[in-house]
């Protein structure tokens, strides 16, 4: 039944795209351009991983957790003015998504990694230097699963190709930032650094079936940027 | 603004600090020296995985290839990239021509498709509260498999009642009767067989069965049912079991033993050893003996020599029969064997409904072993184990007893080809039904996981699996119980396996039903020995023996059949010297690697 939304075109994407369609012939003349990169812990809990960790704990021992894998991202996108300060923003973008177990007693881990391509749509508002914002992410495995796993004296690592990785995985996300300084000159655009937050939020998992939680905290670096003003 | 950069930069820092797979290098890996048994599940199923391993020198490393539900999956490909040590594999004897044998066609399904015919008529046997033992028994007729090749021809046989035990309550409340019939060609001076069975037989069978008069309770009944369930009772009139609508006799509190020779083969040294028809519980049909019973084969029960060697052959010795002979404890195991396929048939087909005809053979056969396995040491017998039964811990190396023996040369066949293999190939499938259940029950709830198999609908893989998942309290699958099964084969050489990874604690696996305690002895499978199993000169005659499970290599993988839910295992040598590794698997295969 969890297929249902995993595999089918979320409403909330579906919507976002004819917003943001609608505004872009409606208000073409606000558009914003941006670029960023993005570091952060990714992190994946429940469903099936729950009885993934306990069988990590049956090889490494009773103090078994769930630990992070370290989540990136690299992303372009522009945003358009609706209305006031409220914008519709889309974004695509390559993430590196992922997973862990660990035991320090037995010295023991386990991760999984992913790279995948997405594309995110949603609406921001932004009032000034600061915005803040939400929408919905959809993306799609573009690498092979990275695993690695070590107990005591020995250690696996595999790529393998992302046969069990789900076809899509829609999500969610939040995001927070506050542009810093002043535009300066990047060839024919004005480019002005970005700090910032996200969480992003994928409720089926990674893999198939695994219908697990994965969370991604990043902070984020970016450069918004606009056409100079023509003399 | 300030405090946002440093927030921003703290969360950046904080994720690389605390990423698991940056810092993967430091957590153990080839730095150190543990021994510790490990087991890697890699998560693609299908496609290529390129494997690093690393390990201090001197260990091993094994991949053991799991298939899914899906037959006919082509066989992996493993290259060693870096290898300077690349492990080969024995030539198995007759491993190739007995996968070429098999057609993956679907007979299997029409075979399934049988359903016994109903046609009115009277029974032979008459009712069993009118049994009379003694001087002057009662005579009936009974029908009896005529061949070991065909369920479906029938001899009819003269016999004789031999045995009455009356209203015989056991400690739970159940009240039954017990009739003992031998076939008139087989008894004492009337005799046409190699041997005879006698008084003291019919009285030691029933005994083994139903207890001595004042001890009801140390019984297989008792046992079996203290385990499982009854055997019999009440039921719907017209009983739906599967998809299909049966008339079945009326409740019954009597169980019928009778000793005929099964087949009419005379043969003493092995064959069909007992059986339990449950068309015998069918009102008015074909070849229905219309009672609760199964049949044992009376030559083989009745042979004398104290290790089964039959008369025929050199080093028979006539000594006496006892009921501690060869052939008597074989039967005695094979009357808790068939007693769990006739409660089977009772809880999960006609009383719960399950589609007990269609039901996979391995999972019913499995079931019967496992209750072999827990009264061997009830009855005093090896049982599937081939041990001592009051020797609990995994005995030692050099073991040819039991089915495990047999599984070492063919731990890779799928449970699937059972019905459609050739008589010589049958016991095969025992071994690997057995190895599996062995392992379940000593991971996942011993004779318990026996009863949540059996009062069960479900005839297919998930009632193993819903069994196993009752007891760990998590979802399990079967191909990942398989996973963990072939992880478990490789690692039972070990007493200090994890959780769910064991055959061997070193000691018994208890567990309790019914208010009764069970035990099952541990098991190494490297101690087991498969005699002349391995072709080294290539003449297709076995001239080597197998201590191990046999595992492929890169070079013979190619061979593997890939029938559905089996593990095949390959052996990838010291990884500390040959580390790097490709696979290419077909959709449907996983592979799980497991460094000793």
């Amino acid at each position: 039944m969890h297929r249902t939304y995993r595999n089918g075109p979320p409403s909330a994407v579906a919507f976002l795209a004819i917003l943001f369609a609608s505004a872009a012939s409606a208000a073409a003349q606000d558009v914003g351009w941006a670029v960023s990169a993005a570091c952060g812990p990714a992190v994946a809990f429940g469903g099936a991983l729950g009885d993934e960790l306990a069988a990590f704990e049956d090889i490494a021992g009773a103090d078994a957790r769930y630990a992070t894998v370290f989540g990136a991202g690299l992303a372009g996108g522009a945003d358009i003015g609706l209305t006031g300060p409220l914008r519709a923003a889309a974004s695509i973008g390559l993430s590196r998504l992922g997973y862990a177990f660990w035991s320090p007693d037995a010295a023991a881990l386990s991760y999984l990694s992913l790279w995948t391509a997405g594309v995110r749509l949603g609406l921001r508002l932004e009032p000034g230097d600061w915005l803040v914002g939400a929408g919905a992410s959809l993306l799609f495995p573009v690498g092979p699963i990275v695993q690695y796993a070590s107990l005591g004296g020995a250690s696996v690592a595999s790529h393998s190709e992302a046969t069990t990785a789900s076809t899509m995985i829609p999500g969610a996300y939040i995001e927070g930032s506050l542009a810093l300084g002043r535009p300066f000159a990047i060839g024919a655009a004005l480019a002005r650094p970005r700090l910032g937050l996200e969480l992003g939020l994928w409720p089926g998992g990674l893999v198939e079936d695994s219908e697990a939680w994965q969370f991604a905290l990043s902070a984020v670096v970016g450069l918004d940027l606009e056409r100079k003003a023509a003399r | 603004m300030k405090r946002l950069v440093m927030l921003v930069v703290s969360i950046a820092a904080a994720s690389i600090l605390a990423s698991c797979d940056l810092f993967s290098g430091l957590a153990g890996g080839a730095a150190g020296t543990d021994d510790a048994p490990f087991v890697y599940f890699a998560e693609s199923s299908g496609g290529s995985i390129d494997l690093s391993l690393s390990a201090a020198a001197g260990r091993s490393a094994s991949v053991v290839f799991t298939t899914g539900p899906y037959e006919g999956l082509a066989a992996p490909t493993a290259t060693a990239r870096d290898s300077s040590d690349v492990p080969a594999a024995a030539s198995r004897l007759s491993a190739q021509d007995a996968f070429s044998d098999r057609l993956r066609s679907y007979a299997r399904e029409n075979a399934n498709a049988y359903i016994p015919p109903i046609r009115p008529r009277f029974s032979t046997t008459g009712d069993p509260a009118h049994d009379v033992a003694g001087a002057t028994p009662s005579e009936a007729s009974f029908y009896v498999i005529a061949n070991s090749s065909s369920s479906v021809d029938f001899d009819v046989i003269s016999s004789s009642c031999r045995a009455v035990r009356d209203d015989t309550t056991f400690s739970d409340t159940r009240t039954r009767t017990l009739s003992v019939w031998v076939a008139d060609d087989c008894w004492d001076l009337g005799s046409t067989k190699k041997h005879a069975v006698n008084q003291t037989m019919v009285d030691a069978i029933a005994e083994k069965f139903f207890g001595a008069s004042s001890d009801p309770d140390t019984s297989i009944y008792a046992w079996v049912t203290g385990m499982l369930g009854d055997e019999w009772g009440v039921h719907d009139e017209s009983t739906r079991i599967g998809f299909g609508t049966y008339d079945l006799i009326a409740k019954s509190d009597n169980i019928t033993i009778l000793l005929a020779d099964i087949g009419s083969d005379d043969a003493d040294d092995g064959g069909i050893v007992g059986y339990f028809y449950p068309v015998d519980t069918f009102a008015g049909a074909d070849n229905s003996n219309e009672r609760i019973m199964f049949i044992i084969d009376a030559v083989m029960y009745s042979n004398p020599d104290d290790s089964g060697i039959s008369s025929n052959e050199p080093g028979y010795s006539d000594n006496g029969w006892s009921d501690e002979d060869y052939w008597a404890e074989q039967v005695f195991s094979t009357l808790a064997h068939e007693f769990q396929h006739m409660i089977h048939f009772y809880q999960k087909g006609v009383l719960r409904g399950g589609d007990y005809f269609n039901e996979a053979t391995w999972i019913d056969e499995l079931c019967a072993m496992q209750v072999e396995d827990l009264l061997a040491d009830k009855l005093g017998v090896a049982g599937p184990r081939g041990m001592d039964p009051a020797d609990y811990s995994a005995g030692v190396s050099g073991n040819i007893y039991g089915r495990l023996p047999e599984y070492l040369l063919f731990p890779d066949v799928t449970p699937y080809d059972w019905d459609t293999a050739a008589d010589a190939e049958l016991t095969r499938y025992y071994s690997w039904a057995y190895a599996f259940g062995a392992y379940l029950t000593r991971n996942y709830g011993g004779s318990e996981f026996v009863r949540r198999l059996v009062q069960s609908a479900s005839t297919d893989a998930g009632a193993v699996a819903a069994a196993a998942s009752a007891f760990s309290g998590r979802d399990e699958s079967i191909v990942g119980l398989l996973r963990r099964w072939g992880a478990a084969v490789l690692l039972s050489h070990r007493t200090d396996a994890p959780a769910y990874y064991r055959y061997n604690s070193g000691g018994a696996f208890s567990s309790s039903s019914g208010g009764l305690t069970y035990n099952l002895g541990s098991i190494n499978m490297y101690n087991y020995l498969c005699l002349d199993a391995i072709d080294t000169d290539g003449d297709d005659i076995g001239d080597a023996d197998l201590a191990e499970p046999y595992a492929f290599s890169s070079a013979t993988i190619g061979d593997l059949y890939g029938g559905a839910y089996s593990n095949a295992f390959m052996d990838l040598g010291d990884p500390s010297s040959s580390s790097d590794w490709r696979f290419v698997l077909p959709a449907g295969m996983y592979a799980t690697v497991v460094i000793d």
